[in-house]
């Protein structure tokens, strides 16, 4: 039964792919530089990429690395957990000139939480080249980010209108800005940031490089980077490949939403687990999956997008810093957030799409680490759940028994 | 020696005796190391242990009929002598066990239906197992938890009783351990549900015993659904029983009977429950069913069955020897510690250590040991944490701490040969944390470091700096020239430039932190330091001896002497934990009843605190006067909670605070909401003032007969403030049950103030919403009782009479459908049951109520189809 119907959808994808290979594929002639030495690096800056604790490149960062600093544009995918957003900080710190106090790259991010980690990354592979960066994100105080700018930084990461409204003011000069990074690029160019990166984009020098970034680069978004990119280096991954093979998929068939949380006490039995994220589709529930955990003596941190930001910046910390194990989160959290100790991605309630899937079991299994994802299904959900499995063309399975032995 | 080495020899036998029974165990284990490639990561010895194993089951293969007929007789023969050792129980849990004997009697009778047939494996049976056990003390915890319908007072005194008779015996170890035991003091709620699930264990024992005999009528019991009929054989059986038995045996029966005759009755007065209860069992087994079918169907080992579905297949578990009981414990035993290890953080340590010491850890160690390892592995990161517990475990029971760095010693070592890095890594920052902790000599950690700078290499440096970065700080203290010279030897080796770039830029990273005396990386975090110096036993342990893993702890082994063994854990466990009975009464304090009896109990208590406490008496007043000097002087709530955390609070004096800020806000004359906006910011700021905040609600509400009419307002808008802006969870309404019988003039004051208050906090919309959250229905049930006719009018006309009518729309539309579905339940008891999960909108229930009413048939095969037709 399961043969069977997988047999039509291959031919489906089969008749597809030559259309999609004539149009997008990876650049003839990328080779892999398989050290951070060969890459021509600063010296000051492979100290930091080391202390950081880096010791040879990822598969992105051996390919795109050097097409960057040579200057070109580049679009760069990758799975989740591959080193794209330190691959960013890298590049960045090699390109600018420590010595101008003038903004010189400009990253920009979909959320809060992803450009101020971004801005972390700088400034921690930086240490040793005297980098100065500056996140500019909402829900902070405008007055310190006008005074952090005209101090004098060298990297912008920021989210679309915050930096918008400070290039506005003219406290963001553009002038000296030599790299545009688009971090999670599907994002940045879709429907709901689209106007907001042409706002910031106006404002640019014209002979701006241009980088996007992504682990899910839709077909649509690759046909818009034409009008504003020049002969880019294309690195991509296939779609069958974007489900990392460190990542372990399953389901469990929980059947009803109240045993839910029977499930999961179940699992901290079962299974060895460091730290683990779990995404719920509501903020209430959020809140209630909290309550009760800590109640069952967990650790737990939880967010969700109704929190001020300061209050979202101190969970970050302290789930960072492991002062507690379990992150209960809505998909505020999905995208590029990098905690390298998450073992466990649980998928409390199913996303509600395609893409959410693929950033939310990304949480585990960062930089080649092994991880675990493991979807709660209720009875009606498994039509999504094959829905999903079938679009990666990945696996996920129900779980075994003997599961804490595959770990 | 001479013991342990008879022991082992014992075991050894039962090894060869049991090999059989756990062929299939072996043969998948094999599978998955084969599968896994873990077979080179383990021990020469192990592999030839393994190796004797399946020569031993391909010999039996050969004599399996013979096999057959000679482990059924010795199946025969352990039940018998486990009958035997039933009898020594004392007389105090025999009376415990009746009671839990009748209780999961009853669930049994309810649970008919569910009990199924099903792949009888004996890996998936110990697993169901360990779920039936987590299953049934939270079903447990639950019923206490509305303790008025589910006989909770009952239970309360007589635990109360055996306390104090524990409390007068062990007075002189209550002295001793008081020191030792400070830091252990933490209450917490999962301790006593483990407990429970320990009582249930031991009373599905005495189940299995008695279903021994009965085998085939049990699995006749499975296939019946009607509640009479299993009545009746209930009684054939007791019957047939007491003709076989002695006459203690009959003895025992009558107690037992007499006890389910009891609970039968309360269970008819709370009918309405236990029928609610039914359907939702019935109508998940056939799904459950069918999909664990399907998926066994393709897969080896069976998939990962969740607790619920586990606890449909209870059943199967309660026919099988007590050798499998044995093995159903140890499975709890290790998901239990690893369960633990899996939570454990430098928050959380002082409330997991108590519920680690209530585990078996003499029979774990192995399990323990294990856990740890394979944490720490997976989580570097926590490495301090890990050996914080072991630290603590360490003291009372040193075995474990010397068998946990025998192996990872024998780990390094391992490690250390086959170059394999990352293990590597995380063995040598375990052993660092072991001797910033002092459960491991510092001599290993020079040793250590003396092999791995003697031929260096890019890695063996690498490892041996981050070993003195995680334990430098206390080799600086310890032995300060050892350290000078490794130091140096890292100076020749950064001289001779032989090693790369990266690992230099370590090396200076490391005189930079020594330079700077490890600051950043002290030895032990202050939260973790839960181990007096003197307390401590450190092991020493050579790089160059011949180390003994003792493996077979981690596997399971019967164990003739498996009731003694646990008998005397549960006194060891009791000397370790005994003084935690008195939190344990200050939490039941918190949530009695409106009772005499308990009243009277309660104030022995105190007496017996204030007993304690009197050295202290003079520093608690001071707190008390310093506290409400602060909260009656400042301007504004921030500077008073500003003020209010400055000033340094005992552990244990956090409740204090609740309960003067509680007490300054009643005397007002009239409400002030600077108090309810201090309250919010204490809750807002930390979970343990939220958390006391909660057992102040509890406490107020049971003794609100005793307010005033003006204390009556001010506190109802003290805790609607808190509720309204979610301070306070809303769970703690569960504690209210608006009932005539259950409610004073006093209360329904309080009640009726501080759900008007609410309705202005948030909007009756908004109230309506969130009393009607789907996920928090089992708290509210108790104010909007649906169990009663009588009780439900009685919330309708409370709610209309203070104005809030709109919130009680469900409630009136449950009402008005009652007669109909009792008439419902009459004619078709199992129809009703279904309807009641659906939970349908108005239009769905008229629409089956028709259809159920247009159906005069109560054949079973039409219920079923009918069953399938609304799927």
């Amino acid at each position: 039964m399961a043969t069977t119907s997988v047999v039509p959808a291959n031919r489906r994808r089969a008749a597809a792919n030559p259309a999609e290979d004539m149009d997008f594929e990876t650049t003839e002639g990328v080779k892999a530089i398989a050290s951070f030495e060969e890459m021509g690096i600063k010296d000051d800056l492979l100290r930091g990429i080391y202390q950081y604790g880096f010791e040879k490149p990822s598969a992105i960062q051996q390919r795109a690395v050097t097409p960057i600093i040579q200057g070109r544009d580049v679009i760069a995918q990758a799975q989740s957990g591959t080193g794209k957003t330190s691959m960013i900080a890298l590049t960045v710190c090699q390109v600018v000139d420590t010595s101008v106090r003038e903004v010189q790259a400009l990253i920009l991010s979909p959320t809060r939480e992803l450009a101020s980690q971004t801005e972390k990354v700088i400034l921690a592979i930086g240490d040793f080249i005297n980098i100065q960066a500056h996140a500019c994100v909402g829900g902070k105080s405008v007055g310190e980010d006008i005074r952090k700018l005209e101090y004098g930084v060298h990297v912008v990461s920021g989210t679309p209108g915050r930096v918008c409204d400070m290039i506005k003011r003219r406290t963001l000069r553009t002038r000296a800005i030599k790299m545009l990074v688009l971090d999670e690029s599907d994002e940045m160019l879709s429907r709901g940031f689209k106007d907001q990166i042409y706002d910031v984009y106006r404002y640019l020098p014209p002979d701006l490089q241009v980088c996007l970034i992504s682990a899910t680069l839709p077909h649509e978004i690759l046909e818009m980077t034409n009008k504003f990119m020049t002969d880019p280096v294309r690195i991509l991954v296939k779609r069958d490949e974007l489900t990392l093979e460190g990542i372990k998929q399953f389901f469990v068939a929980v059947e009803r939403e109240e045993w839910k949380f029977d499930t999961l006490c179940d699992l901290y039995d079962t299974l060895t687990i460091t730290q683990a994220v779990i995404f719920c589709n509501t903020k209430r529930k959020v809140d209630w999956l909290t309550e009760k955990m800590r109640n069952n003596n967990f650790t737990v941190s939880s967010m969700h997008g109704d929190m001020p930001q300061k209050e979202r910046d101190a969970i970050m910390g302290e789930f960072r810093a492991g002062t507690t194990r379990v992150l209960i989160t809505t998909d505020v959290w999905a995208r590029g957030l990098d905690v390298q100790q998450v073992s466990l991605v649980i998928n409390y309630d199913l996303p509600n799409n395609r893409e959410l899937y693929i950033h939310r079991i990304g949480r585990s299994g960062r930089f080649g680490r092994k991880g675990v994802a493991i979807n709660f299904v209720k009875s009606d959900d498994i039509k999504i759940l094959r829905d999903i499995e079938q679009y990666y063309s990945t696996q996920i399975d129900e779980m075994p028994m003997n599961v804490a032995d595959l770990i | 020696m001479a013991r342990r080495h008879s022991r082992s020899s014992e075991s050894s036998e039962d090894d060869v005796r049991k090999r059989r029974g756990s062929e299939s165990e072996d043969e998948e284990r094999d599978r998955r190391y084969r599968r896994g490639g873990w077979s080179n990561k383990k021990s020469s010895g192990h592999r030839s242990s393994r190796e004797n194993g399946d020569g031993s089951d391909s010999g039996e293969e050969r004599n399996g009929a013979k096999r057959d007929g000679k482990s059924k007789s010795r199946e025969r023969k352990e039940s018998e002598s486990s009958e035997e050792e039933g009898q020594i129980v004392s007389k105090e849990r025999i009376r415990e066990e009746k009671k839990e004997d009748a209780r999961l009697q009853r669930r049994h009778d309810g649970r008919g239906g569910r009990d199924n047939e099903g792949d009888d494996r004996d890996g998936r049976e110990s697993h169901r197992g360990n779920d039936q056990d987590e299953k049934r003390g939270e079903t447990e915890s639950h019923r206490l938890h509305h303790g008025d319908r589910w006989r909770g007072g009952d239970e309360d005194r007589q635990k109360i009783n055996d306390r104090r008779g524990r409390h007068d015996s062990e007075e002189e170890d209550y002295r001793e351990l008081a020191r030792k035991s400070e830091r252990d003091r933490d209450n917490n709620r999962d301790r006593d549900r483990r407990q429970r699930v320990e009582k249930g264990g031991d009373n599905e024992r005495d189940r299995r015993m008695r279903h021994n005999s009965e085998e085939e009528d049990a699995r006749e019991l499975a296939r019946k659904l009607d509640r009479d009929r299993d009545r009746d054989r209930d009684r054939d059986r007791r019957r047939r029983v007491e003709k076989d038995g002695g006459s203690e045996r009959n003895h025992r029966e009558k107690d037992v009977s007499k006890r389910q005759e009891e609970s039968r009755k309360k269970e008819d007065g709370n009918g309405r429950m236990v029928e609610d209860e039914k359907p939702q069992r019935q109508a998940t087994i056939p799904g459950g069913n069918l999909n664990g079918d399907a998926s066994n169907l393709g897969k080896s080992g069976g998939v990962y069955i969740p607790p619920f579905k586990m606890a449909m297949m209870m059943k199967e578990v309660q026919d099988k020897s007590s050798v499998e009981y044995q093995r159903l414990t140890w499975d709890a035993l290790r998901k239990s510690i690893n369960g633990l290890v899996n939570k454990v953080n430098a928050t959380n340590i002082k409330n997991i250590i108590p519920e680690l010491f209530a585990e078996n850890l003499i029979r774990g160690r192995g399990l323990f040991c294990r856990s740890c390892m394979k944490s720490q592995m997976a989580s570097p990161g926590f490495t301090d944490v890990f050996a914080a517990l072991v630290a603590v475990v360490n003291t009372k029971f040193p075995e474990v701490g010397d068998l946990l760095l025998r192996r990872i010693v024998l780990q390094l070592k391992r490690a250390y040969k086959r170059n394999d890095k990352p293990q590597l890594l995380a063995a040598v920052k375990f052993i660092a944390h072991l001797v910033n902790q002092q459960a491991a000599h510092e001599i290993i950690a020079l040793e250590l470091l003396t092999v791995l700078l003697e031929k260096p290499t890019d890695d063996s440096v690498e490892v041996a700096v981050g070993f003195v970065t995680e334990c430098g700080s206390i080799l600086q203290d310890l032995s300060p020239k050892g350290l000078h010279g490794i130091f140096e030897r890292f100076r020749g080796i950064l001289h001779e430039g032989e090693i790369d770039k990266r690992v230099q830029f370590l090396i200076e990273g490391l005189f930079a932190i020594r330079k700077a005396k490890f600051q950043g990386y002290p030895a032990v975090r202050p939260e973790l330091d839960l181990v007096e110096q003197e307390d401590q036993i450190t092991h020493e342990v050579s790089l160059d001896e011949e180390i003994d893993p003792e493996i077979s702890l981690d596997i399971f082994k019967p164990d003739p002497n498996f009731l003694e063994n646990e008998k005397r854990y549960e006194e060891l466990k009791k000397s370790m934990l005994g003084e935690e009975s008195e939190d344990d009464e200050e939490g039941l304090d918190s949530e009695s009843d409106d009772d005499d009896d308990e009243d009277d109990e309660s104030d022995e208590e105190e007496e017996e605190q204030m007993q304690i406490k009197d050295e202290t008496e003079t520093n608690l007043v001071n707190l008390r006067r310093t506290i409400y000097l602060t909260i009656m002087s400042s301007v504004d709530f921030e500077e008073a909670g500003h003020k209010l955390l400055k000033i340094k609070l005992e552990p244990g004096q956090e409740m204090e605070l609740c309960i003067m800020l509680l007490e300054c806000c009643s005397q007002e004359r009239t409400y002030l909401r600077y108090y309810g906006l201090l309250g919010q910011r204490f809750c807002m700021i930390n979970k343990v003032h939220q958390e006391n905040f909660e057992k102040c609600f509890v406490q107020q509400y049971s003794m609100i007969h005793r307010l005033e009419t003006n204390k009556l307002r001010n506190v109802g808008k003290f805790f609607a403030h808190l509720l309204g802006t979610d301070a306070l969870p809303w769970h703690v309404l569960s504690y209210i049950r608006l009932t005539e019988e259950d409610t004073t003039s006093s209360s329904r004051i309080f009640i009726k103030i501080l759900f008007q208050e609410l309705s202005e906090h948030l909007g009756i919309r908004l109230l309506n919403e969130r009393l009607n959250d789907p996920t928090m229905q089992e708290s509210f049930e108790s104010i909007f009782p649906k169990d009663n006719p009588k009780n439900t009018r009685f919330c309708i006309n409370f709610f209309t009479s203070i104005g809030l009518g709109g919130l009680t729309e469900n409630l009136r539309e449950y009402l008005k459908n009652m007669p109909r579905l009792i008439m419902q339940q009459q004619k078709q008891v199992s129809e009703s049951e279904s309807d009641d999960e659906s939970g349908s909108s108005d239009s769905s229930d008229s629409g089956t109520a028709s259809s159920d009413s247009d159906s005069a048939s109560s054949d079973e095969s039409d219920r079923r189809r009918r069953k399938r037709r609304r799927k």
